[in-house]
């Protein structure tokens, strides 16, 4: 579903991700994680097509992200670290316009949101202009908004930060839910603990580099995540 | 721990904090226009070149302006012993001119300032931040007085021998003077904030106030020569209405023209006590101000069927809902289409005013069809509204990066929303000026054609500027639309593009081509320029958006 191949990305001199290969199939959740700055979000940018690199290449469901950047983009949704919204739209009319970009049919639509509205209790708030939501609120909208065209794959930053636990423990089923029906998840976290107990795949990288990635029972073994990424960043 | 004394910090330290805020405001404000964005550090020479022309230009119309205004009344009111008034009237202009210019700058840096909550999180006394700001608005408002004060001085020097106690007390007062409109500002700023924060469509209240302003504003204008012509004749009674009912800008005269001392004092406590006071009052409440948003009542969802659209006119809405949703982005970068508008009523109330025109000047009836698509070009020229689109996306810039849509249709989205709001107005205009003048086919053709492909032109151009000259780091969108690089080019660039071929006509082909035809030449050039900008965007452009930081 997501293929990375011998990505590479320069900022001037410094290579924030280098030569790094990863694959994902379908129906696998894969937890990206990494110390700050060790490259995550350039990775996670550039697969979205956000970002452009500098070498290598990176396909969505064999079609590439460098030629074919919007069919790429048509099966997936990003959710980035920071939910900054279109803050001059109500939460409903934000949604309303992710659907028509997406070319979603009205009933799917008007299904989706207020399932997904409704499972993470913002329903109330959709007619409020999206400046008036809280982090956490944003959060939900970004996820809702993620979860509109059905995507099938989703990438997504950091996605538990400013959720409260039960929209945790709600976007966790719907990530399972997603892979289960075939389609795959790439998300990058610090809390290791939720990586360990979600994820079918983990990536770690360090200073650009993977330095290790397969199963969850390959990379730590009888160990925990915690202790292996540790031992890994050298503590 | 009273704010205004933390006995924690050393006055070291605190004096040191309080210089690098007010060092961080003025950096701000030179950075809004000599530095483009994070990626592009400083702006070129000939950038530079181009804002110091503009600022000379603007600079130059307010002398002109006021210097004409004040050699009327110089003469006829210090023969009749009344130079304080003089120097009152300057006063009262300078004020008015600061108050209008300031407000809802004072509202947006002081209240609504988007770094209020970061630096109220660090251990920055609140009249610092307040003081900081306050200071840098006083320099704004000193700025904009000296376009009044110094003509007012410079037209006195022309007529009369000022003594050297005069001129002393003069620029101690045109020193102070810009406290009274900054007191004015910081306190309307304070009570527009209150109201904008309790109302749910702000843009439309920021409209209106500023609209109001505006039309105030030229109504005195329009009106000023009948102004200046009373007030020569009823000095007197103009004279004691404004010693009564306006203390401070006697004081001003009367310390300048007389070298009054009392008046002098008079004047400065007039300056300083408001400004102390309201100093005093918001920096005991700013923590409170900034902090507390009561907002606007809760609008409560009522599930609806949705509708639905296209990706184009999705991405068309969003940009006008953007648009729509800023009172200031709306008056800064759509003025030219007021203007358009207030033409095409002002020709159908004023019908005789063209006629009256002609038959002084009859040398100009077969340009009547030029001038008058050239006028309307011109008026198209200052609107700037695609031109900070693109800075706008701001830290949304990751949804339309990350859209499955081309980012040659994200960007024409900006060109259309700039059409879709600056059109109507221009053909609402030609439609006026054409039932008016009822002009020959040619001239009509040109008065239709020229306008709005100038419309779209600035449109595209606005798009095309912005993509070159992005702005991501503002604080507050205001910055963005009044004073980026983007805004200044593109307004240039569209003046320049009526001004150049009207003067290439005049001095060149005036002897080998109709005023008519060279329109419609004109219109020409200006669709393929469009035609070539379109695919640009397509393009080369689309391929920059992508890569935009």
């Amino acid at each position: 579903m997501l293929r990375i191949e011998h990505l590479t990305k320069r900022f001037g001199e410094k290579r924030a991700v280098d030569d790094l290969t990863l694959h994902l199939r379908k129906g696998e959740i894969c937890g990206f994680i990494g110390h700050n700055g060790a490259g995550k979000t350039t990775t996670i940018r550039a697969c979205c097509g956000i970002l452009g690199f500098d070498s290598g290449e990176i396909y969505i469901d064999g079609k590439s992200i460098k030629t074919d950047p919007i069919a790429c983009k048509r099966e997936l949704a990003y959710i980035p670290d920071n939910p900054d919204l279109y803050e001059f739209m109500s939460g409903i009319k934000y949604l309303n316009f992710i659907a028509d970009i997406y070319g979603v049919s009205q009933n799917d639509r008007q299904e989706r949101i207020h399932q997904y509205a409704d499972e993470f209790e913002l329903t109330g708030d959709l007619a409020q202009p999206v400046s008036a939501y809280s982090h956490g609120m944003k959060q939900k909208l970004a996820v809702i908004s993620a979860l509109i065209h059905s995507p099938r794959l989703i990438i997504m930053d950091e996605p538990f930060v400013g959720l409260d636990p039960k929209a945790s423990h709600k976007l966790k089923m719907i990530m399972r839910e997603l892979c289960d029906r075939g389609g795959a998840i790439f998300f990058s976290t610090h809390i290791l603990e939720v990586a360990e107990k979600l994820c079918d795949q983990v990536a770690i990288i360090r200073n650009g580099r993977l330095i290790k990635s397969g199963s969850m029972e390959e990379v730590k073994g009888d160990e925990s995540l915690e202790s292996v990424f540790l031992e890994l960043e050298g503590e | 721990m009273s704010p205004l004394s933390p006995s924690s910090l050393s006055w070291r330290g605190n004096s040191a904090m309080f210089k690098a805020l007010i060092k961080t405001r003025l950096n701000a404000l030179y950075a809004s226009w000599f530095r483009a964005s994070r990626r592009q550090k400083k702006k070129g020479p000939l950038l530079k070149l181009l804002i110091g022309l503009f600022a000379l230009y603007v600079i130059g119309c307010f002398f002109f302006m006021f210097g004409g205004m004040f050699s009327a009344l110089c003469r006829p009111l210090v023969s009749f012993g009344l130079g304080w008034l003089y120097f009152a009237l300057a006063a009262i202009m300078s004020v008015t001119l600061c108050f209008i210019g300031s407000v809802f700058t004072a509202q947006q840096q002081l209240f609504s300032a988007r770094d209020n909550d970061l630096l109220l999180a660090m251990p920055i006394p609140p009249a610092y931040i307040l003081g900081s700001r306050m200071i840098m608005l006083l320099v704004l408002n000193f700025l904009m007085g000296l376009l009044v004060i110094a003509p007012a001085g410079v037209v006195y020097c022309m007529n009369f021998t000022p003594s050297a106690a005069g001129v002393a007390v003069f620029i101690v007062c045109a020193l102070f003077l810009p406290l009274i409109p900054m007191t004015m500002s910081c306190l309307f700023g304070w009570l527009l904030a209150l109201i904008i924060d309790r109302i749910r469509n702000k843009s439309l209240v920021t409209t209106v106030f500023s609209l109001a302003f505006l039309a105030a504003y030229f109504y005195l204008f329009s009106n000023m020569n009948s102004y200046i012509a009373a007030m020569v004749q009823s000095g007197a009674q103009v004279a004691q209405a404004i010693k009564s009912a306006v203390y401070p800008a006697y004081a001003f005269g009367a310390a300048i023209m007389d070298g009054d001392l009392m008046q002098l004092a008079g004047f400065l406590l007039c300056c300083l006590l408001p400004f102390g006071a309201l100093y005093v009052i918001l920096t005991r409440g700013f923590v409170r101000i900034v902090s507390s948003h009561r907002g606007a009542a809760k609008i409560k969802y009522r599930q609806r069927a949705l509708r639905v659209g296209s990706a184009g006119s999705a991405l068309l809405k969003k940009e006008l809902m953007h648009f729509g949703s800023n009172g200031m982005y709306i008056l800064n970068a759509a003025l030219g289409s007021v203007f358009t508008l207030a033409a095409a009523v002002a020709i159908i109330i004023y019908r005789d005013f063209p006629q009256t025109i002609l038959a002084q000047a009859p040398k100009l009836i077969p340009y009547t069809g030029p001038l008058a698509a050239a006028v309307l070009c011109l008026l198209g020229a200052t609107d700037i509204i695609s031109a900070p689109s693109i800075s706008l996306e701001g830290k949304n810039l990751w949804i339309a990066q990350s859209l499955p849509v081309s980012g040659g249709r994200v960007l024409m989205a900006k060109a259309y929303m700039h059409i879709a709001v600056a059109l109507p107005p221009v053909i609402i205009a030609e439609a006026a000026v054409i039932f008016m003048l009822r002009p020959a086919f040619l001239a009509a053709l040109g008065i239709l054609a020229a306008p709005a492909a100038m419309t779209v032109f600035c449109a595209l151009l606005g798009v095309v500027v912005n993509l070159h000259f992005p702005k991501f780091d503002f604080i507050s969108e205001t910055a963005v639309v009044k004073q980026s690089m983007s805004v200044l080019i593109s307004m240039f660039a569209s003046m320049g593009a009526v001004i150049l071929p009207a003067m290439l006509y005049i001095w060149l082909l005036k002897e080998i081509l109709s005023g008519d035809v060279f329109i419609l030449i004109f219109t020409a050039v200006l669709v393929l320029a469009c035609a070539v900008m379109i695919r640009y965007l397509h393009n080369g452009g689309a391929r920059r958006f992508a890569d935009l930081p």
